[in-house]
């Protein structure tokens, strides 16, 4: 199944991830009988609960023996065990393609994290979607669970460059229509928005049920800002030339991304969104440990 | 205290100080570009920190602004002076300052005088070197000193300083130097003399002084420009002592110090009478201006000639006084009464203004202008030189005359025969040897005759040589060129006569034509002697040596309408003398008695100073060239703290503030 013509999908990774389960605490959304379970009552043994009938319910699901012994009509539902559908939001925006002290600019490294994601997903027989977003959706993969739509989104992945300005919380509102089942969002970004921005965004996919993990993708340098005297800092998504000095700003930029990314890390526990840093120095499967807890 | 630096040629190394500035404004404006993935939290940053850093980034410019100067400032190596003797160790310093009063030091040069100047600069001197002891001589005619030798006191000095006026007087400046050397000599440490002159040329040019090597000397210039000049530089009469009615030629030589021709106008000032001329004067040159007159009193008469004020007025004008007399006193000396001495009579008889005497012994000699010794023996030769100093001597030899008295008296040659006296019944003829002289000028014309016409049966047949000689003039020869009449060119002439005036031995005296000649030969050959008798040069003192019937308490001194100068009498077993306290400057003295004029006495501007020209103290062979600022740098470079290493540690502590300050705090960020 592993390819190894593809850049972001290396065979050592490959080699690391086949012990990886993924999703495997959480509960997910499915239409096949799978290794996970689905909190949709369906055609499983696994009793759920009885409930009333309501008009409109299907009447062979009424359970025939209760109503004859309390003349009602309950319904017995049964918990359904299905496969898990991952949707990867990969940010492509200009700013992603930033690096400096890693060999890997942020996209390469959400890239290379997508990919593997991909791999792992399908591997485990679940399915797996990819969008791919700056200021909107610029490609939409559906999920699906075979090799051929996991060599899609490799090539996918391939062709992808670091595009114009991001709007995460625009991309995420055109991408609800398109996700038909719950299941899981990865968001994979540098999140440079604010927090409550990007978090109220994420309100309608916490409502549907989906379970969301943001993983945020930092180069070193975006951590600490490099000092390098007095810059003329070119914004990579605008364009915008800025005059600051380095030096004077090196603490307060510091403490800035500290307050941003706790920010970041305190919503998303409040939500109970899995949320992880990772600057692109660090290796990438770090983020699977993360997920996989 | 101040501060000097040891390298001030490199003063200009101070404007890298801007560096750091400009830099730090070049670099804002034109920073390398940095492609960052967001600049909108950058944006908010410098919001935030925008209040805090400008002044921040100011405290570091100027952290480093300061570190530049301190550095820069070290390069420079300065020093501080101070002239606190706990601070400044070293031996005892002596200095003389030799300045320049002089009458060249009156010259304005620019706003002030150079002899303001030279004062400004040793006050200077005395106030930053603050030497342990010090003195000043001031180089004049005769050089004067404010101590006996260096002394402590430099208050004194001050006030000395501050009551200095330049005089008019030449300046003896090796003179002043030998008597500032000779006082150094006695003193322990460091020994130093400021010469401060304007090193005018007359007075400087050549100079030489022995300087030890232990004595330090320091010339300082204080002439800067040379002032256009023109200047009354001589003054003299013809005939020097005149006598009434006869007419006085007075000769003023004028001098252009200047390159440019000057025009200007001169003026004879005599007794309330007053002449002028105008003149012109090319660019360094001379022109001499006559007067004439004659005068109808005798006794002493002041003249004055000037011209018209110019930059330096202190030569602008020369005096003299004139002694007319109300006659000539003749005395024939004889043994026995001659025709000659007869002659004489007749010719006195003749003309109002000629007195004539006879005696027979020299001894009797009373004063007279003109002594005729007839028939001369050759002796008293000694008393005849000494008569002579301010009497006409006319020597008519006998046969009994040596040829080595005539060679003595009148420093002639010796001639390789002896000479004799000879007899012409025929006689010989004279004529004039020398028409250009004075004595002939009436007769140039021919109206008066030839003064040589007669016929001279005896004579001295004196050698020919002798007409030749350098300071001899031939008036008057034979026809055959003996010598007839000799006049030696001295002050006072002496005239060696070889033509018979008693009718028995010619007929010279007959003739209408002698009795001028003999006027005009008496009036053009008497002495010049008297006429400095009443000149007293520049900065000496005055004085007159009384009459016996005067009583010196009696006698002022008073220079032209100025109020009386102080006087002291020294009198001993021979004579009174008045003696003015303070020496003399240019102008017309009068000793008074009362309000009656008793003697007159002048003192001129001293020539040789009015040449203001300057020369290059460097051309002068002792002692070293500074200006006084240099003066006051070497000192301080020999006494002075060094700073540098201060303002080094300074620009390092400053280096480490500015990287303190341009230094945030490290904060690390938890994952």
């Amino acid at each position: 199944m592993a390819d190894s013509q593809h850049t972001y999908l290396k065979p050592e990774d490959i080699l690391k991830l086949r012990n990886y389960e993924f999703g495997a605490k959480s509960l997910v959304e499915g239409y096949l009988a799978g290794r996970h379970k689905s909190n949709q009552r369906g055609s499983s043994t696994e009793f759920h609960e009885y409930r009333q009938y309501c008009p409109g319910d299907d009447i062979s699901m009424v359970d025939w023996r209760v109503f004859a012994r309390s003349d009602r009509h309950y319904l017995k539902t049964f918990e359904e065990e299905t496969n898990l559908e991952c949707h990867v939001f990969v940010d492509s925006s200009a700013s992603m393609g930033f690096k400096e002290k890693s060999k890997l600019s942020k996209l390469e490294y959400a890239s290379f994290f997508a990919a593997c994601l991909s791999w792992l997903v399908i591997h485990k027989g679940d399915r797996v979607g990819l969008q791919i977003f700056d200021k909107d959706i610029r490609h939409h993969l559906p999920a699906g669970s075979t090799r051929k739509h996991l060599l899609n989104i490799l090539d996918l992945l391939e062709k992808n460059k670091a595009g114009s300005q991001t709007s995460l919380a625009t991309s995420l509102k055109r991408a609800a229509p398109l996700l038909k089942r719950k299941g899981t969002i990865v968001v994979v970004s540098d999140f440079f928005d604010s927090p409550e921005e990007i978090f109220r965004s994420l309100h309608p996919y916490l409502h549907r049920g989906f379970r969301v993990q943001l993983c945020h993708i930092l180069d070193p340098a975006e951590l600490k800002l490099t000092d390098r005297g007095l810059t003329r800092f070119v914004d990579m998504e605008t364009s915008e030339n800025l005059i600051a000095h380095t030096t004077n700003l090196q603490s307060e930029w510091i403490q800035a991304m500290e307050t941003h990314c706790r920010s970041l890390r305190r919503l998303a526990a409040s939500k109970q969104i899995g949320y992880t840093l990772s600057p692109t120095t660090e290796s990438y499967h770090k983020l699977f440990d993360q997920l996989v807890k | 205290m101040s501060f000097i630096t040891t390298y001030p040629a490199l003063l200009w190394i101070l404007a890298l100080v801007t560096v750091p500035i400009l830099v730090h404004l070049f670099a804002r404006s034109r920073p390398p570009s940095y492609a960052f993935s967001d600049t909108a939290f950058l944006k908010i940053l410098l919001k935030k920190t925008a209040r805090l850093r400008k002044p921040q980034d100011w405290l570091t410019l100027l952290l480093r602004t300061l570190a530049c100067l301190a550095l820069l400032l070290a390069i420079l190596h300065p020093l501080l002076v101070a002239r606190d003797p706990n601070v400044v160790a070293g031996a005892q310093n002596n200095i003389i300052l030799v300045i320049d009063q002089s009458a060249s030091m009156s010259a304005r040069d620019g706003a002030t005088t150079r002899f303001d100047k030279a004062i400004s600069e040793a006050s200077k001197l005395l106030n930053d070197l603050k030497p342990d002891k010090a003195n000043i001589i001031w180089a004049r005619a005769s050089a004067k000193s404010e101590y006996p030798e260096p002394a402590p006191n430099l208050q004194f000095l001050h006030e000395a300083l501050q009551n200095a006026e330049s005089v008019n007087e030449t300046s003896a400046g090796p003179s002043a130097l030998s008597i500032a050397i000779g006082q150094l000599q006695k003193t322990q440490g460091s020994r130093e003399i400021f010469l401060i002159s304007d090193f005018q040329k007359n007075s400087w040019n050549g100079a030489q002084t022995a300087l030890p090597d232990s004595i330090k000397l320091t010339k300082i210039k204080v002439a800067s420009q040379t002032p256009n000049n023109v200047a009354v530089t001589e003054l003299s009469c013809s005939p020097s002592s005149p006598i009434i009615g006869q007419d006085t030629l007075i000769r003023a030589k004028l001098s252009n110090f200047s390159d440019q021709n000057q025009h200007l106008s001169s003026y004879l000032n005599i007794a309330g009478s007053r002449q002028s001329k105008s003149i012109d004067i090319p660019a360094h040159g001379q022109v001499e201006v006559l007067f004439t007159a004659s005068f109808s009193k005798s006794g002493q008469l002041p003249i004055t000639v000037s011209i018209d004020e110019d930059t330096y007025p202190a030569d602008d004008s020369r005096h003299l006084i004139l002694d007319i007399d109300s006659g000539l006193q003749i005395t024939s000396l004889e043994r026995n009464p001659s025709a000659s001495s007869e002659t004489l009579d007749r010719v006195a008889s003749a003309l109002p203004w000629l007195k004539h005497s006879s005696v027979k012994n020299i001894s009797k000699i009373g004063p007279a202008d003109i002594l005729f010794i007839h028939d001369w023996d050759g002796s008293n030769i000694k008393q005849l030189e000494q008569i002579s100093q301010n009497t006409t001597l006319i020597v008519d030899p006998s046969i009994s005359c040596g040829n080595a008295a005539i060679e003595e008296l009148f420093s002639l040659k010796s001639p390789s025969s002896v000479i004799n006296r000879s007899s012409n019944s025929d006689g010989w003829e004279a004529t004039i040897s020398d028409p250009s002289s004075p004595v002939f000028q009436l007769f140039a014309s021919g109206e008066y005759g030839n003064p040589a016409a007669g016929v001279f049966h005896k004579r001295m047949d004196l050698p020919i040589s002798w007409s030749n000689a350098e300071h001899i003039t031939s008036f008057i020869s034979y026809t055959d060129n003996t010598p007839a009449i000799l006049s030696s060119n001295t002050a006072t002439p002496r005239l060696l006569w070889n033509l018979p005036i008693s009718p028995t031995d010619s007929s010279w005296a007959l003739q209408e034509p002698f009795l001028p000649f003999i006027a005009e030969l008496l009036l053009h050959i008497r002495p010049d002697s008297k006429l400095n008798e009443q000149e007293f040069l520049s900065g000496s003192p005055l004085f007159w040596s009384l009459p016996d019937e005067i009583d010196a308490s009696s006698v002022t001194l008073q220079k032209d309408a100025d109020a009386p100068s102080p006087t002291q009498v020294n009198r001993d077993d021979l004579s009174t003398v008045l003696l003015s306290e303070e020496p003399a400057a240019p102008g017309i003295f009068s000793w008074k008695i009362g309000n009656h004029v008793s003697h007159l006495n002048y003192v001129n501007f001293p020539s040789p100073e009015s040449d203001l020209q300057t020369l290059t103290p460097d051309s002068l062979t002792f002692g070293q060239t500074l200006a006084s600022e240099d003066v006051l740098r070497n000192d301080a470079l020999s006494q002075g703290v060094p700073l540098w290493p201060y303002f080094l540690a300074a620009g390092i502590l400053l280096l480490f503030a500015e990287s303190f300050a341009s230094t945030p705090q490290k904060i690390t960020i938890a994952d």
